[in-house]
C-alpha cells in the first residue's frame, strides 16, 4: 500500500484545500425583510462585515403570495458608498479570488457601482450571491433590484462596515504556532530526561 | 425533480479547513490502521476502519451538507445537524478504535519520540483518566447541551458565524467524550462495569426528552432568529421549532435506547464475561528509556523507505536516459522561446515569456519541485546539454583550476546575480531575461567544452548553488539501498562508470555520498550501478545537516567555510530580495537616495545589498559564533561552529523563498496562458486575447495564512536543527542551550522580519500591464 505517497500529497492536498477557501457567507444576519410588488424579498450579509474583509451580500427572492422560492430571477447589487468615499472596482490583484473589492475614494470614481448576483455564487442555492470586499468602512448603502419576467422591483438597505482589524491580529493564531510548538518540545524533551518521567515510564513497562 | 428540490440538494459548502482536517484525519487513520490490521487483524478488522470513514463522512455531512446552509433558516435542519455531530459521528469515530491507528499512522520516530513522552507522562495520564471518568463525561455532555439550548447562546450561535463553529465544537467534543464510556475505544480500560452503561444511557435520554419536549410542546418560537428568518417550503416558525423538537426525541431517544439495549442483553446474555484488553507489545510504542531487559519495539511492517525508482511510471521513465532526454529538450524549447520573444517580442513584461516564463513561474515551481520532491531541476537542465556536445567535440581535455575548487566563485556569482536583478531590475526586461540565458548557455558551453567533469554545475552555476542549498530540506536524496551490497562492490561504477553508462561527474561516490548537496540528479550513478543498488529514497528533510561525516568530494562541513557562506548567502539573500518589493523598503530608497543627492536608486541599492548580502551575514553568523563558543566552552573552533550552524538557517530561508515565490505565483498564476497566446498570435499561429484581468490563484488571506505557516515549518525545523547541532558538541543540556541562544536568535529575528516583510503590500513586479494588454 502506498501510504507513504499518500501521505507525501498532503501539501499538495493542503493547497487544494486552501484554494476552496472563498468567502461565501451567505444565510448571515438580516439586513432587510420586505414584501414589495409579486415579492418577499430578504437580504442577508456576512455577520459584521468588515474593511477589506469579507462581507458577501446576498438575497432571497420568493413569492409573495405563495413563498415560494423564485429561482430564475435577475438580481443586481448596487453599491452607494460611504459619504466620503466613492465605490469603484479596484484591480483585483491582491482580492479573494473573483470577489469585487469596492475601494477607496479616488477623484474619477463613480459613486455607485452596480454588482450582479448569482446563485452559483452561493452555499444556499436558493439565494442570489455576489461575494464582496468593501474596500472602506462606514455606513454602506445597497439597492437591490429583482427582475423577473415583467417585474421589477427596487429594495434597499443600509451595511454599517467596520474598521479592519489588523492582518497581524488575523494571523495571530498561525503566528502563535511556533512559541506553542517550542513549548510542547521543551516539555518532550524535559519529559524525556526527567528522572520522575523514567522512572514511571519503567513502571509502566513493568 | 423540482427546481427548488435542486437547488436545496445542490446547497453544499467547503470550509477548507474542515475538507483538510477531515481529510488529514483520514489518510492518517487509514496509514495506521493499515499498520496495525497486518499486525494484529482480529483486534483491528475492516469494521473498524468502515466505522471510522463513516464517522468522518457524518461529520462531513453535518459541516458540508446544504443542513449547514439552510441551519440558519430551519431550526429542523439545525437539530438533524446537531444530531450527527452528537449522535452518529462521534460513536462512529470511536467504534474505529481510533487511538492506535492514528498514533501508528504518525511518521514513526515522531510518534516514539515525539508523542511518546507525553503518552507515557502520569500527571497526563491521571488527566485524561478522570476526564473519561463515566461521571465526567455524563456531565460535561448535560452541562453543554443544556448550556447551547439556552435561547441567548442559541441565538449568539445563529447570530455569530464563529460562535457557531464554536458551538459544533463543543457539541462534538462533548459527545466524543459521553460516548466514550459506552464504546470503550482500545485500549481503553473501563472504569465502570458493563451494567452500568444501559443507566448511563437512560439518564442521558431522560435530558434529552426533557429538553425535546420544551421545544416540541412550546407555544411559542424560543429562538430569535427564526422568527426573523424568511419561511421556506409553507412552513411556519413554531411548526419548524416542533418539528425540531421531534427530530431530537424522537431518532435522539433511539440513539440512547438501542445501544442501552444491546449492552443489557450483551450483559445478561450467558456468554459475557468482562475481557480486559491487552495490548501486545508489536503494537505498544516503546517506552522512551528501555532497560536492558526489555525488547526493543518492532517495526518491521512499514520500515522500508519510500522510494521514487520503486513507483510505476514514474520510475522507469526517471531511469530512461531518453526521460532525461526528452525533459532536457522540453526545456530547452522552452528556453528558446523565452529567448526569441525577449530579443524580438514586445518589452512589457507581462506581455512577454521572458518576463512571464522564468519570473512568475519557473522560479516558483522550482522552490516548490525543492520542497515537495527534489532537485529535479537539475535533472531536466538544458545547460547540460552542450556538456555532451563538448565531450563529443573531445576538448574536454583540462582540469576545473584547483584554486577555484570550492563554493568562493559560486557564492560570488550567485551574490552578484542577485545585484543584477535588483539593481537592473531583470524582472521587468525581458530583453535583459533574454541576453542573461544566452550568456548562461555560452559560459556553460565554454566551461564543460574545456573541462573535464560537472565543473560548471559544481563550481559555477550560481542557479546550481541555489538548488544544491535548498535540496538539503529536500523529502527526497539519491543514495544506496543497502549499504551491505557496496561494501562489496570492487568496480564502483556509481563513480567511475562503465561501457555503457557515465558516473557521477560531480565525484560524488555514492556509498560516502549523505545529503543532496552538489547532487543534480541526474541518476547517472543509478543507470550505471551494476547492483541496482541505487534509488531516490525519501528521509526526513533537513536532519541530513545534523550530521558531519566525511561527505564525498566534500569533505565535512565543519570544515566547509566556503559552503557556511554559500547558506548564508542563500538565507540572507531570500529575505533582502522579498524586502526590496515591499512599499515601505522601496520609498526608504527613495528618501535616502534623494537626501544623497543622487538622480539614481542605483548606488543605495547596492550599498543596501551588500549590507544584507555580505556584511550583515558575516558579521552575525560571527558573533553568533564567538558568543556560543565563548558561552559553552566547548572545545570547538569558532570557524567549525560557524560552518555548521550556519547551514541549520536553511529552512528558514528556503521557507522564505517559497513564500515569497509563491506569492508571484498566485498572482500571476493565469498570466502565462494569455501571454503564450499573444506570442502566438504575433507569429500568427493564434488568434490574439482579449484582455484580461488576472485574478490570483488564492484569496490574499489564505496566502498570507500559507506564508505564514511556511515561515512557522521554516523557523521550527531551524531551531530543531540548532538544537540537535547543539547537542553533537554539548550533551549537557545547559551548556547546549549555551551554543542553542544565539543561533536561535538569528532565526527569531529573520522569522519575525519575514513576517513584517509579508505583511507589508507588495509589488507587482512584471505584472502591472497585466490589465492593459494591448
Amino acid at each position: 500500500m502506498k501510504c507513504d505517497a499518500l501521505v507525501r500529497l498532503l501539501p499538495w492536498l493542503l493547497m487544494f484545500g486552501l484554494s476552496l477557501s472563498n468567502a461565501r457567507a451567505d444565510g448571515g444576519v438580516i439586513r432587510l425583510r420586505e414584501a414589495k410588488g409579486p415579492f418577499l424579498v430578504t437580504i442577508f450579509t456576512a455577520a459584521e462585515p468588515v474593511q477589506d474583509g469579507p462581507g458577501d451580500v446576498s438575497v432571497l427572492v420568493q413569492r409573495r403570495d405563495s413563498g415560494d422560492a423564485i429561482l430564475d430571477a435577475t438580481v443586481e447589487l448596487v453599491f452607494n458608498a460611504p459619504a466620503v468615499s466613492t465605490a469603484e472596482p479596484v484591480e483585483q490583484l491582491c482580492g479573494a479570488s473573483g470577489a469585487w473589492l469596492l475601494g477607496r475614494s479616488s477623484k474619477s470614481g463613480q459613486a455607485q457601482l452596480t454588482v450582479p448576483a448569482f446563485r452559483r455564487l452561493a452555499s444556499n442555492k436558493l439565494l442570489y450571491a455576489a461575494p464582496i470586499r468593501f474596500g472602506t468602512a462606514g455606513d454602506w448603502e445597497v439597492e437591490a433590484l429583482v427582475k423577473h419576467r415583467n417585474d421589477a422591483v427596487k429594495f434597499a438597505c443600509g451595511i454599517p462596515v467596520g474598521s479592519q482589524p489588523r492582518r497581524l491580529i488575523l494571523l495571530a493564531p498561525y503566528l502563535a504556532l511556533p512559541p506553542l510548538l517550542v513549548a510542547l518540545f521543551v516539555l518532550n524533551q524535559w519529559l524525556r530526561r526527567h528522572p520522575l518521567a523514567k522512572w514511571s515510564t519503567g513502571q509502566q513497562a513493568q | 425533480m423540482s427546481p427548488t428540490c435542486q437547488a436545496v440538494l445542490s446547497s453544499w459548502s467547503l470550509d477548507a479547513k474542515i475538507a483538510w482536517g477531515v481529510l488529514a484525519s483520514f489518510l492518517l487513520y487509514l496509514r495506521g490502521w493499515w499498520v496495525v490490521h497486518r499486525t494484529s487483524p482480529r483486534r483491528f478488522p475492516t469494521w473498524r476502519l468502515w466505522a471510522f470513514t463513516g464517522g468522518l463522512a457524518a461529520l462531513w455531512l453535518a459541516i458540508a451538507s446544504p443542513l449547514d446552509a439552510f441551519s440558519g433558516l430551519l431550526l429542523s435542519a439545525h437539530m438533524v445537524q446537531h444530531l450527527l455531530l452528537m449522535s452518529v459521528a462521534p460513536p462512529l469515530l470511536l467504534l474505529g478504535a481510533p487511538l492506535l491507528p492514528l498514533l501508528r499512522g504518525l511518521p514513526r520516530k515522531f510518534a516514539r519520540d515525539g508523542v511518546g513522552p507525553f503518552l507515557v507522562w502520569p500527571e497526563l495520564r491521571r488527566g485524561a483518566r478522570q476526564l473519561t471518568h463515566p461521571v465526567s463525561c455524563w456531565m460535561v455532555m448535560a452541562i453543554i447541551l443544556c448550556a447551547w439550548h439556552v435561547p441567548p447562546a442559541f441565538d449568539l450561535a445563529l447570530r455569530s458565524p464563529g460562535w457557531h463553529k464554536v458551538e459544533h465544537a463543543c457539541f462534538l467534543g462533548a459527545s466524543l467524550l459521553f460516548w466514550w464510556p459506552v464504546v470503550r475505544p482500545f485500549p481503553n480500560r473501563p472504569q465502570w462495569p458493563l451494567w452500568s452503561v444501559p443507566l448511563y444511557l437512560l439518564a442521558a435520554d431522560l435530558l434529552n426528552t426533557t429538553l425535546s419536549a420544551i421545544l416540541t410542546f412550546s407555544d411559542r418560537v424560543l429562538y430569535q432568529p427564526y422568527l426573523q428568518a424568511p419561511r421556506l417550503f409553507g412552513t411556519t416558525a413554531l411548526s419548524d421549532q416542533s418539528c425540531a423538537g421531534v427530530l431530537m426525541w424522537v431518532p435522539g431517544s433511539l440513539v440512547f435506547l438501542v445501544p442501552a439495549a444491546l449492552i443489557a442483553m450483551q450483559y445478561l446474555s450467558a456468554s459475557h464475561r468482562l475481557v480486559r484488553p491487552q495490548i501486545p507489545q508489536t503494537l505498544r510504542y516503546g517506552p522512551v528509556s528501555q532497560s536492558k531487559h526489555q525488547t526493543k519495539p518492532r517495526f518491521a511492517v512499514g520500515a522500508r523507505r519510500f522510494d521514487l525508482l520503486s513507483v510505476p511510471l514514474v520510475g522507469p521513465f526517471l531511469r530512461a536516459q531518453s526521460g532525461r532526454r526528452l525533459l532536457q529538450a522540453m526545456l530547452l524549447i522552452i528556453a528558446l522561446a523565452v529567448i526569441v520573444d525577449g530579443l524580438f517580442g514586445p518589452q512589457v513584461s507581462s506581455a512577454n515569456l521572458a518576463g512571464v516564463l522564468p519570473w512568475t513561474y519557473w522560479r516558483a515551481l522550482v522552490v516548490i519541485g525543492l520542497l515537495a520532491a527534489g532537485n529535479f531541476f537539475c535533472m531536466a537542465c538544458p545547460f547540460m546539454l552542450f556538456r555532451d556536445l563538448g565531450r563529443r567535440l573531445g576538448l574536454r581535455q583540462r582540469s576545473w583550476p584547483r584554486a577555484l575548487r570550492s563554493k568562493w566563485f559560486g557564492v560570488a556569482l550567485l551574490a552578484l546575480f542577485f545585484w543584477g536583478y535588483e539593481v537592473f531590475g531583470l524582472w521587468d526586461k525581458p530583453i535583459w531575461t533574454a541576453w542573461l540565458i544566452i550568456n548562461y548557455f555560452l559560459v556553460a558551453f565554454t566551461i564543460d567544452a574545456l573541462f573535464r567533469g560537472a565543473s560548471f554545475c559544481k563550481y559555477v552555476c550560481p542557479i546550481g548553488q541555489f538548488q544544491f542549498v535548498t535540496s538539503l530540506v529536500s523529502p527526497l536524496e539519491v543514495k544506496v539501498r543497502e549499504p551491505g551490497v557496496c561494501a562489496s562492490c570492487k568496480t564502483h561504477d556509481c563513480l567511475r562508470g562503465n561501457e555503457g553508462h557515465r558516473g557521477c561527474e560531480l565525484d560524488l561516490y555514492l556509498p560516502r555520498k549523505f545529503g543532496n548537496l552538489d547532487c543534480t540528479f541526474c541518476l547517472d550513478c543509478v543507470r550505471a550501478c551494476p547492483h541496482d543498488n541505487i534509488g531516490v529514497i525519501a528521509v526526513a528533510p533537513g536532519m541530513d545537516i545534523v550530521r558531519d561525516p566525511p561527505r564525498a568530494s566534500l569533505g565535512r562541513l565543519s570544515g566547509r567555510l566556503d559552503i557556511a557562506a554559500l547558506a548564508m548567502a542563500f538565507v540572507f539573500a531570500a529575505f533582502a530580495n522579498a524586502a526590496f518589493m515591499t512599499a515601505p523598503v522601496a520609498s526608504f530608497e527613495d528618501n535616502l537616495a534623494g537626501r544623497l543627492g543622487l538622480t539614481s536608486r542605483l548606488p543605495v541599492t547596492s550599498v543596501l545589498l551588500l549590507i544584507a548580502l555580505v556584511m550583515a551575514p558575516a558579521t552575525l553568523a560571527a558573533l553568533s559564533a564567538y558568543a556560543s563558543r565563548a558561552a559553552s566552552n566547548v572545545s570547538a573552533t569558532m570557524r567549525e561552529l560557524l560552518s555548521r550552524f550556519s547551514m541549520s538557517l536553511v529552512p528558514l530561508g528556503a521557507a522564505m523563498w517559497a513564500g515569497h515565490f509563491l506569492f508571484h505565483l498566485d498572482v500571476g498564476w493565469d498570466s502565462g496562458w494569455t501571454t503564450l497566446r499573444h506570442t502566438a498570435s504575433r507569429w500568427h499561429l493564434l488568434s490574439s486575447p482579449n484582455s484580461v484581468i488576472p485574478s490570483p490563484l488564492i484569496g490574499a488571506g489564505a496566502l498570507s495564512i500559507l506564508q505564514t505557516l511556511l515561515l512557522d515549518a521554516g523557523l521550527l525545523l531551524t531551531l530543531y536543527l540548532v538544537w540537535r547541532i547543539a547537542l553533537v558538541y554539548a550533551p549537557r543540556v545547559r551548556s547546549a542551550f549555551r551554543l542553542f541562544a544565539p543561533w536561535a536568535g538569528i532565526a527569531t529575528a529573520l522569522y519575525i522580519a519575514g513576517v513584517w516583510i509579508f505583511l507589508q503590500p507588495m509589488q507587482m513586479r512584471g505584472l502591472s500591464a497585466a490589465i492593459s494588454l494591448p
